[in-house]
């Protein structure tokens, strides 16, 4: 199987995995133990924590992690929130974020949602147009799931303070870490959620980083500065630190396979339209939105599973339903296949040329049905 | 007397109608334990089924009881089931587990009660009004804040007097009646992923029917997510008959022929025509004795009358249509009693969804379907389509299937 489906969760590193395998023997001990196993459990942590946290441009004691980056978004938002007020998030915001306002507006907050450009993107005029002056916390996504398209948080950000100076900026940076530089405090957060498993880490950890306390979900046994009960993992810990930087620098690459992919794609298929902004725009490297006029979505991704591609549509079919930030973007579902393609860094230039030659039979075989 | 199993939990099963049975009786009987035995034993070790001059009697593990009653109240042909206490034959032996039991059972509890007492060895002593009074007695000595109401009481003892054990119990609950599964014999039932053919698949078995099951498959255009949602649905009636093989028709040729040469207005009935065919193809091989599907009399455009009879003529099996008549909400009420709803509404499309205008043919005439058949070789999509067909055997267990035909 070709598999071009890295926005939704990438195959773990095998040294990763060995090495988070090692580490589950090893440094097992619950890390606040005063053991000496303990000790040295905790040690595996805060170094990964000191690790992770430079990534991002944070210091050690502003990193929490989480189960996450779900767990790590509702903790930033509904920690951020206060007790009462008003809320924002941006169009494209993930469903993790949508639910957490979702609840947030059952317990009685006012929620907005900023409006996105036509490539998916929202502007700091948008922001300003849009943005109540009493917003307590405004969730960004740095990179969109969908798209790619990325924001320019530190602009949104300077917007937001200037309308609504006691916001609390939260950036959903999931799928922008490692793909695209982070650096929390340039950005202008109060808050910049990741998690390890896009970038061929493990599944079950995400992280948060912020300068704030923030009022918990769980308290538990008062770990991760009294914001994030539960016994803390070391090994994983340092499986996500040690993806981090293995994925340093893999930008160019990521780029030359997605640039790779579409040119082969609009050769066979010339009617495809890329969504989004355009790909020396501001866009994630290692992905594509392309719309197949005319074409059923779903048995395409079918044909593609068939004929040994994994991919996606995004949202663009998720539960029957189109998907918001496509719609806000002016799309609808009788337009096409919406078909999202995302690469990563074990993909090899053979796969995605075979990948772009199944993806045009597969439309052709189609389009002859549906024509 | 001495119990060789007294250290497991007994439960007491009660036969529905296989009881009213004749001379076949003992046919069905034998049946009804054996799926008895294969449902507890495809979940649970050291089980027992022992019948008894009308009754099942269960052994199973404390640990297990709870899932044992579960399973028993599942297995159509039983009409009710009570874990019980087995004591020899004596006054006293039953006084003290009547005390015994109810201490139990009704610590704490209120209102009013009754002992039902019934002897079958008319040797006892006591005649049953007589034991009935002795037990309650005592019980009413036990709990003073417990009045006697022997016709509508909140707490009943059961005592059933037989000459060698007697069973006592305070716990009834209701099975779910019907015949033994395969007592009527073997039917195809057409599975989609939807709501009612599991429901029809259930109430087949419910009256003695064995079921093989057919799906019809439409890839790429239906995904694997599909196939495995009919898979576990298959599952849950599978259990009930110790198995069920589940026939997996491959489709899509069928549906591109008809999108490229007929009239789209007929889309649905020519698919229905064509499922009809092919299962009772499948029928014919595995000799059952009729189909059953999920049809419902007017819940959608292509289940009118007329519509019905485009499809009943393909074939002289018999069709049984078990939720004819029903409501739907009456059918989405069984299917959370048989736990299929929740696998019923997961959002895959099965095949029927595939090409359909907005204006289908709500009375078709056989003429006209016909017409449009006329213009495909139905035979050899017919026999296409059986030859791409596999079969999955599965156990019920909450696995998926594994192909053993290609």
């Amino acid at each position: 199987m070709i598999y071009l489906d890295h926005a939704a969760t990438s195959p773990p590193d095998p040294e990763i995995i060995a090495g988070l395998a090692a580490r589950q023997h090893s440094h097992f001990a619950n890390p606040k133990s005063t053991h000496a196993l303990g000790v040295e459990a905790g040690r595996l942590l805060e170094a990964a924590r000191g690790r992770l946290s430079r990534a991002l441009g944070g210091r050690p004691s502003e990193l929490i992690f989480t189960s996450g980056g779900t767990e790590a978004l509702a903790l930033a938002f509904s920690g951020s929130a206060g007790e009462a007020g008003r809320v924002a998030l941006c169009g494209g915001a993930h469903a993790a974020i949508r639910s957490a306002a979702g609840q947030l507006a059952t317990r009685g907050f006012e929620v907005d949602t900023l409006p996105l450009d036509e490539e998916g993107r929202l502007t700091p005029e948008a922001l300003s147009a849009h943005l109540h002056p009493k917003t307590r916390a405004l969730a960004l996504i740095m990179a969109q799931n969908e798209t790619g398209a990325i924001n320019d948080i530190a602009a949104l950000s300077r917007a937001a303070h200037a309308i609504a100076p006691r916001a609390r900026i939260i950036v959903d940076a999931v799928q922008a870490l490692g793909k695209a530089p982070i650096d929390a405090r340039r950005l202008g957060a109060d808050a910049l959620i990741v998690t390890a498993h896009k970038i061929h880490g493990p599944k079950g950890i995400g992280a948060l980083w912020t300068p704030h306390a923030l009022t918990p979900l769980f308290k538990g046994g008062g770990q991760e500065r009294g914001m994030r009960g539960g016994t803390q993992s070391a090994p994983l810990a340092w499986a996500f630190a040690e993806a981090v930087e293995r994925q340093h620098g893999a930008a160019p690459r990521l780029s030359a396979l997605r640039d790779r992919l579409f040119a082969a794609l609009r050769q066979a298929l010339p009617q495809i339209k890329l969504v989004g902004p355009p790909l020396d725009g501001p866009r994630l490297p290692n992905l594509l939105m392309l719309l197949l006029p005319g074409l059923p979505g779903e048995p395409l991704l079918n044909a593609l599973s068939a004929g040994g591609v994994c991919a996606s549509s995004g949202s663009a079919c998720a539960g029957g339903r189109f998907s918001e930030t496509l719609t806000a973007m002016g799309h609808h579902a009788g337009e096409g296949a919406f078909l999202r393609l995302s690469v990563g860094r074990f993909n090899t230039e053979d796969e995605i040329d075979d990948a772009a030659r199944i993806i045009a039979e597969a439309a052709r075989s189609l389009g002859e049905v549906y024509g | 007397m001495v119990d060789a199993h007294a250290d497991r939990d007994l439960i007491l099963a009660r036969l529905g109608e296989v009881w009213l049975k004749g001379r076949n009786r003992q046919s069905f009987l034998n049946r009804l334990e054996r799926n008895l035995r294969a449902a507890l034993k495809a979940e649970l070790r050291g089980v027992r089924v022992e019948p008894s001059y009308g009754r099942i009697f269960i052994r199973v593990a404390a640990e297990d009881l709870h899932r044992a009653l579960e399973i028993c109240v599942d297995t159509p042909g039983l009409s009710s089931v009570s874990p019980a206490r087995r004591v020899p034959s004596t006054v006293e032996a039953i006084r003290e587990a009547a005390l015994e039991l109810t201490a139990e059972a009704w610590a704490g509890v209120e209102g009013t009660f009754s002992v039902k007492a019934r002897r079958r060895l008319k040797a006892f002593p006591l005649t049953s009004p007589e034991l009935g009074r002795v037990i309650g007695e005592a019980i009413g000595e036990r709990f003073r804040h417990l009045s006697v109401d022997l016709k509508r009481s909140d707490h009943q003892l059961g005592i059933e007097v037989d000459d060698r054990y007697t069973h006592i119990w305070t716990r009834t609950l209701k099975g779910s009646g019907g015949l033994p599964v395969g007592s009527a014999g073997r039917v195809t039932l057409l599975l989609s992923g939807g709501i009612d053919s599991p429901v029809a698949g259930y109430l087949a078995q419910k009256r003695g029917c064995e079921l093989d099951a057919v799906y019809f498959h439409s890839p790429p255009f239906i995904g694997e997510p599909s196939k495995d949602k009919v898979i576990q649905l298959a599952n849950r009636l599978a259990p009930r008959q110790g198995g069920m093989r589940l026939y997996i028709i491959y489709f899509t040729e069928i549906q591109k022929a008809i999108r490229a040469a007929c009239d789209p207005r007929f889309t649905v009935l020519l698919y229905r025509r064509f499922m009809y065919r092919l299962a009772a193809e499948i029928a014919e091989g595995r000799k059952a004795l009729a189909l059953c599907t999920g049809e419902n009399l007017g819940q959608v455009a292509s289940q009118t009358l007329e519509n019905l009879t485009a499809v009943d003529r393909l074939t002289p099996l018999l069709t049984l249509r078990p939720v004819l008549a029903f409501d739907k909400e009456e059918i989405i009420e069984v299917a959370r009693r048989i736990d299929t709803f929740d696998i019923s509404t997961l959002p895959f499309d099965d095949c029927c969804t595939l090409f359909i205008p907005d204006n289908p043919i709500i009375h078709a005439q056989i003429k006209a379907l016909e017409i449009e058949e006329a213009k495909l070789d139905v035979p050899a999509l017919v026999q296409e389509a059986l030859v791409k067909s596999e079969m999955l055997k599965l156990s019920g267990l909450p696995i998926i299937g594994e192909a053993v035909e290609g």
